[in-house]
């Protein structure tokens, strides 16, 4: 039914929530990782987002202006479109006895902030929670308009 | 100098005498009632709505998602196209009992 679509446009705000709070989870575990598959430590990993409704596809175009005589029914939400790497540079740390050091002595460490990881946690919960809040929102006014005449 | 406005026919009265005219083609016609069509759509609406979240609640219960939100949004759907259709069942069953209950 065409009217309950609202509801997953808040969907998908509360998966790429999901997946970004997976993705901060990997960087705070991986704060001291110092060796990876690809060399080198560990680097800090960051989710992009896209807008969904500028597909760009004939389908979806021709859908879309035929269904244009009703409501918008372009509004897809978001979507991830990748997880991309922070390329700052590493932290470089003084340990002659870490097995990882340098010739001088030094230990390249990952480029992960965890105060910014914690930031960055609140945010995502708080966007969840402003996800669920526009979600009900739509559920109670769908609930409220089979109410008129009551 | 105002022009006389020529009476235009009424909207709904123009849709009634289609319904005539579907009517009167006989029962074999092919072209379907619109109320026939309305509670097939809603009801399938319904159907749809409940295969969504069984659909849901298989993948969520295999592992194959993991999306603990995607499963409740599909049963507030199921729940509300529910409601809809019960609401639209009460206000026929209204409809069809004042008539009824025409004296003549």
């Amino acid at each position: 039914m065409a009217f309950l679509s609202s509801l997953d446009i808040s969907g998908s705000g509360l998966t790429a929530g999901r997946l970004r709070m997976d993705v901060i989870s990997e960087n705070i575990s991986n704060a001291e990782t110092t060796r990876t598959d690809a060399g080198g430590p560990y680097r800090r990993k960051i989710v992009e987002y896209k807008c969904a409704d500028d597909d760009a596809s004939f389908r979806s175009l021709l859908d879309g202006q035929i269904a244009s005589s009703s409501a918008p029914s372009t509004l897809k939400g978001v979507e991830v479109t990748g997880i991309t790497e922070d390329r700052t540079p590493f932290n470089e740390e003084y340990d002659p006895s870490s097995p990882d050091a340098n010739a001088q002595g030094y230990v390249q460490k990952p480029n992960v902030d965890l105060v910014k990881e914690t930031v960055d946690m609140m945010a995502v919960t708080r966007a969840y929670s402003a996800n669920l809040t526009a979600l009900n929102a739509v559920k109670s006014m769908a609930s409220k308009a089979l109410e008129i005449g009551k | 100098m105002n022009t006389i406005q020529p009476i235009q026919p009424i909207g709904s009265l123009e849709e009634l005498g289609k319904l005539k005219q579907t009517q009167a083609a006989g029962p074999d016609s092919s072209v379907a009632l619109p109320f026939q069509s309305l509670v097939r759509d809603a009801v399938s609406g319904v159907q749809q709505t409940g295969a969504d979240l069984d659909g849901e609640i298989y993948k969520l219960t295999t592992g194959q998602s993991d999306d603990l939100h995607n499963m409740m949004i599909a049963s507030q759907k199921a729940g509300l196209s529910v409601s809809m259709v019960v609401e639209l069942r009460n206000k026929l069953l209204d409809a069809y009992k004042e008539i009824m209950n025409t004296s003549l």
